[in-house]
């Protein structure tokens, strides 16, 4: 933690976040690529989501008139291009280093996350940033984001290409898309649980109360979160970062006219 | 991720850990790698195990089918659930309208006008498409052989017994040699959500032309949108070339 410490810890609480940690003190958990990162992802995934039951439900579609259809259908595209786009950007412009870090905590699962996985009994378990739970549902979001895009390009070639066919495609895509929602339910649901919903403005503000992280997260020594690993060099990223998001508007132009 | 067993800077446990923790397996690389190849190579298998799944239904009672998300591809719609009950003692089939001869079949009349067979691939205007369904039915010049249209005809439209629920063809369009007005699929009598007993069948284009549930034919001298065609959809719904598509 790069903060000072600003007051003595209670008595009997210090764990792996430091006796600097009071109830007053909040410690930083997140930084500001994975706020953008998660900001990026969850809320194109939502609109994702939105746009693809418009598509796909016969009473939405009866809802908004059935002419609406092709635009539709337009919007889901563009914010797919976006999409894609806005994560590179993140990527591009973020703290890279920091988003590798990230990726490997939730790549390694130690004996206390699948503790924490296999029983609700047992989610006392020490936790360090992220809990198993947490780490599941990373991994898992980002691999359906890969099938998503992959079965959504599959979609898109054998609409505009006459005799190309995926017939699994459609499948795989509603498939994975049910399966996203219902991490994303499990996902908000716990995030706004009375338990944990303290730590809810920590995606947002990057903090969480220090007496939070201690009870939740005792396993965390947050000196291995260094806020910034290697702050990002603005001048060359600007224009690569200018490319990207060209290229993007350029691809989510010609997703909706070909 | 911090594993360690040796706690922060100055940091003490309240109590010793009784678990042992070892420095974390990179399972969740592996679930991630796991999941996209399954994801992805299942755009090629993906079709085949759920026709596999479905064929493998084949014993269980309708009801239980059309509730397991993989009941051969189909994706059931209605406009005003619940769906339309056949009771094949009082069922009848009209055709009025412009006609010499309205007419009205019982089911078993049906049954015996000239039935006709086909293989054809169904397609919905939402993206899905189900290959190969097999259906048996009555073609439409031998259903109106009887009534006779009169010249002033110009098309007709299909009522459903599921109130709203109408569609149309014109002349020219009901006259397609793969046009048929079904009541048997995949060899069985049509099931209650496919439209039980009898629905319109036209491959050339998107499945909400095809009334299910139909149980009236009006001829007409001038054609009218149907049920989706108020609300949006193209009214000549040829697959491939209508609907923005």
């Amino acid at each position: 933690m790069s903060e000072p410490a600003s007051s003595t810890p209670p008595p009997g609480h210090v764990g792996a976040i430091g006796p600097r940690a009071s109830y007053q003190h909040r410690v930083h958990r997140f930084s500001g690529s994975e706020r953008a990162l998660h900001m990026v992802h969850g809320s194109s995934f939502l609109a994702m989501m939105a746009t693809g039951f418009m598509l796909g439900l016969p009473c939405m579609v009866k809802a908004y008139g059935a002419e609406h259809r092709p635009l539709v259908l337009d919007v889901h595209l563009v914010i797919a291009a976006l999409w894609a786009t806005a994560l590179s950007l993140v990527w591009i412009f973020g703290d890279r280093a920091r988003l590798r870090h990230t990726r490997e905590q939730f790549e390694s699962l130690d004996a206390d996350d699948l503790l924490w996985l296999r029983s609700k009994a047992a989610r006392q378990a020490p936790q360090a940033r992220f809990n198993g739970g947490q780490k599941l549902h990373a991994i898992v979001q980002a691999a359906l984001t890969v099938i998503l895009f992959a079965s959504g390009i599959a979609l898109w070639v054998e609409l505009k290409a006459s005799g190309f066919a995926v017939p699994g495609a459609l499948g795989v895509h509603d498939y994975a898309m049910a399966v996203a929602v219902f991490f994303v339910v499990g996902h908000v649901g716990m995030a706004l649980s009375p338990r944990i919903r303290t730590s809810l403005p920590s995606i947002l503000r990057g903090t969480v109360p220090a007496s939070y992280a201690r009870s939740h997260h005792a396993d965390w020594d947050e000196s291995d979160d260094p806020r910034e690993i290697r702050p990002p060099r603005t001048a060359g990223r600007l224009f690569v970062g200018a490319v990207a998001l060209g290229c993007g508007v350029v691809v989510a132009v010609a997703l909706t006219n070909v | 991720m911090s594993s360690s067993q040796e706690p922060g800077p100055g940091a003490a446990r309240e109590t010793p850990r009784e678990v042992t923790l070892d420095e974390g397996r990179p399972i969740g690389r592996r679930v991630f790698l796991g999941t996209v190849g399954l994801g992805i190579t299942s755009l090629l298998w993906g079709q085949a195990a759920i026709d596999l799944l479905s064929k493998s239904t084949s014993a269980l009672p309708q009801g239980v089918r059309s509730a397991i998300p993989f009941g051969q591809g189909w994706r059931i719609y209605a406009v005003n659930p619940p769906f339309p009950t056949f009771d094949r003692a009082s069922w009848t089939f009209t055709i009025e309208g412009l006609v010499e001869k309205p007419i009205t079949y019982t089911y078993d009349q049906l049954l015996a006008l000239p039935a006709a067979d086909q293989t054809t691939d169904f397609h919905c205007v939402t993206g899905w498409s189900v290959d190969d369904v097999v259906w048996k039915g009555v073609r439409l010049d031998d259903l109106l052989a009887e009534a006779k249209p009169l010249a002033s005809a110009k098309g007709m439209e299909f009522w459903s017994m599921e109130e709203e629920y109408v569609d149309t063809l014109t002349l020219d369009q009901a006259a397609m040699p793969d046009v048929m007005l079904a009541y048997e699929m995949y060899g069985q009598p049509i099931p209650r959500e496919h439209g039980a007993p009898t629905r319109m069948v036209i491959p050339k284009m998107y499945g909400y032309k095809g009334t299910k549930w139909c149980n009236r034919i009006k001829l007409v001298d001038r054609i009218e949108d149907g049920y989706w065609e108020v609300r949006g959809y193209d009214r000549d719904a040829w697959v491939g070339d209508s609907n923005g598509l």
